[in-house]
């Protein structure tokens, strides 16, 4: 189990490398000169060659991502090239807000989605299989920013009950949870929907059944637990999504998280903001995929016995 | 007894007469044909079609669609302008219709960007194996772990703000998913009785892949495109929502919504009808193509 842990953190560089590279390749095609960002439109061109030599702009591009990357395993990803803050810190001061965010829309999601999605299995083909059905649909064919727009048009500003924008305690955190977990509310739900099915047609369901199981304990102890695996690998996917990439919902409530910060960097052709960001995104996304693998150990017994061989 | 005999054989040859000729298209054609959800969205997505290749017939793009009308400002839906009107006093309706054209094209576009690049690269992936394999799934990897509407806002950045580099943008960021599909449907037929065969009798590797193999691997192929449409339009207008879309003044949905986002408070009429265009036009494709994965492959269906 350790070595196996150990061994998808060791494989987990060669993708960050290959993230810098990426991300370093694609910023440094966009226009826009980062010596006029930093010294502003009415500097001399003497003070942005003087700019560009200070931080190596004028090296060709694999000595910069060289550069970086050396850095970077010092534990240094650079500075901001606008706020001149530290990347790290940056990141760390964001975290907060998305990780709220994150948390809020998976609760929402699977509050949701794991009960109607065995309801709709054990009722298939009634009518509450057909209304699941149609807001699993609707759900993931919603644009979320918009379904953000239309709950704050609703309660913030005919019912006022909850606040338009901005990150303020648990009340804040309720539409921006909504418009990004109603999507993830979908997908699990269906996912839920078409594992429940499959599991419940196995022969010790019919077994279970037979010993004269009670109805209850045959859907939550026997089928549900066999069929969560799909959930989970669903689930773990999307949170590390919703963690990294919430850029539309965090625009509409204003909400001060880690996308916003990365779009507002990429639009303002920060690359040391963005690369450094875009790296620690990866990181967590690769880190939860893992947590994701290891959580499957714990609830599928044949999967543990494959790590400990 | 040997009339029970001549019964059986009536009806065997009866059965293989009602087989004989029927494609595996025609089965799928049957099978789609008698679901109503993927025919509801089929004719939904067919007449968002149709409005997207009328609009020039239907409205006059500089009067109807991008001319301003200021004494018309911000109206509430009525007979005249049924969504309403937006800040600058052009009809919402006639601009929300338009916009169809914008969010198809894209939605196509996109679409066969990522899977022209996923399909290449994961059929050498799948075919090929070894070395060629791992090196393109390592950077398929690093595409994946990437989340896709930042890759794409970075693309757009990187490559300005226009429709064509939207379309790429969304393309390049959805590559990867079609790589993975491809790759793992071409491994399972790689393997398979008929492709020995064909090696057998002489066949080369391109003609092997191209004939052979990709088409009998198309199925999973399909599914994922018809998601990635509907996904691409949502995306798509997501850019838009951002100011990173198609540029203005063209009323891209995502774009209505952007500048709607400003009257939220006294006059949400703005925001309401290019969101139901989006929703509908995305809920369309998701009835056709779940419809679609059933009918070719029933095992899936429940």
């Amino acid at each position: 189990m350790w070595r196996f842990i150990l061994k998808r953190l060791i494989m987990l560089i060669p993708v960050l490398f290959g993230v810098a590279l990426i991300v370093y390749f694609i910023m440094d095609l966009t226009p826009g000169d980062p010596a006029v960002i930093i010294a502003g439109e009415d500097a001399t061109p003497e003070q942005r060659e003087a700019i560009r030599e200070e931080l190596g702009l004028n090296d060709p591009f694999i000595v910069r991502y060289g550069r970086y990357m050396f850095n970077l395993f010092r534990g240094d990803m650079g500075r901001s090239m606008l706020s001149k803050v530290d990347v790290f810190p940056t990141y760390f001061q964001k975290l907060p807000a998305s990780l709220a965010l994150a948390f809020g829309s998976i609760i929402v999601a699977l509050l949701l989605s794991i009960p109607l999605g065995v309801l709709s299995a054990t009722h298939q083909n009634t009518w509450v299989d057909t209304l699941c059905t149609i807001i699993g649909m609707l759900g993931m064919s919603m644009p979320n920013f918009w379904l953000g727009m239309m709950l704050i048009i609703a309660f913030s500003n005919k019912l006022g009950w909850f606040p338009s924008g901005g990150f303020d305690g648990l009340k804040s955190l309720i539409l921006p949870s909504i418009t990004e977990g109603v999507f993830l509310l979908a997908l699990i739900m269906r996912n839920t929907r078409s594992s429940m099915l499959d599991v419940i047609r196995q022969d010790y369901i019919v077994t279970a059944k037979a010993k004269g199981v009670n109805r209850r304990g045959i859907i939550w102890h026997h089928a549900f637990r066999n069929a969560l695996i799909p959930i989970i690998t669903v689930a773990g996917m999307n949170f590390a999504y919703v963690l990294c990439g919430p850029v539309l919902t965090e625009t509409v409530f204003s909400w001060p998280g880690v996308g916003r910060l990365v779009y507002d960097g990429i639009t303002k052709t920060d690359t040391q903001l963005v690369t450094g960001c875009l790296i620690l995104s990866c990181m967590f996304v690769s880190v939860i995929n893992l947590v994701v693998d290891i959580i499957y150990a714990f609830v599928d017994p044949r999967i543990k016995a494959q790590y400990s061989k | 007894m040997s009339k029970n005999k001549e019964t059986a054989a009536v009806v065997e040859t009866e059965v293989a007469k009602s087989y004989k000729g029927r494609s595996q298209f025609r089965e799928v054609m049957h099978r789609l044909r008698k679901n109503k959800g993927a025919m509801v969205g089929l004719f939904v997505f067919a007449v968002i079609i149709i409005i997207a290749l009328l609009g020039d017939v239907l409205f006059d793009y500089e009067t109807d669609v991008i001319g301003n009308n200021i004494v018309d400002r911000l109206q509430s839906p009525n007979a005249n302008h049924w969504f309403g009107t937006d800040e600058m006093g052009r009809d919402l309706f006639a601009r929300v219709l338009y916009g169809a054209r914008y969010s198809l094209a894209i939605g196509f576009v996109s679409t066969l960007v990522s899977l022209g690049i996923g399909l290449v690269l994961g059929s050498i992936a799948g075919y090929k194996g070894g070395w060629v394999e791992n090196v393109i799934m390592r950077i398929t990897d690093i595409f994946y772990s990437l989340p896709s509407i930042l890759l794409a806002i970075a693309v757009v950045s990187a490559l300005g703000n226009s429709m064509l580099n939207l379309m790429i943008a969304v393309g390049v960021s959805n590559a990867a998913a079609f790589c993975r599909v491809t790759r793992a449907s071409v491994l399972t037929e790689r393997g398979k009785d008929y492709v020995e065969a064909a090696r057998a009798i002489g066949q080369g590797e391109m003609r092997i892949v191209l004939k052979h193999v990709i088409p009998n691997s198309l199925s999973p192929i399909i599914v994922q495109t018809t998601v990635r449409v509907a996904g691409a339009i949502i995306s798509a207008a997501g850019l838009s929502f951002l100011g990173l879309g198609v540029p203005l003044p063209a009323p891209e949905w995502g774009s209505l919504l952007s500048m709607g986002r400003g009257y939220l408070r006294d006059y949400p009429y703005m925001v309401i009808a290019p969101g139901l265009a989006i929703m509908i036009t995305v809920l369309a494709v998701n009835l056709f193509g779940d419809g679609l994965r059933d009918a070719i492959d029933p095992k899936l269906k429940k």
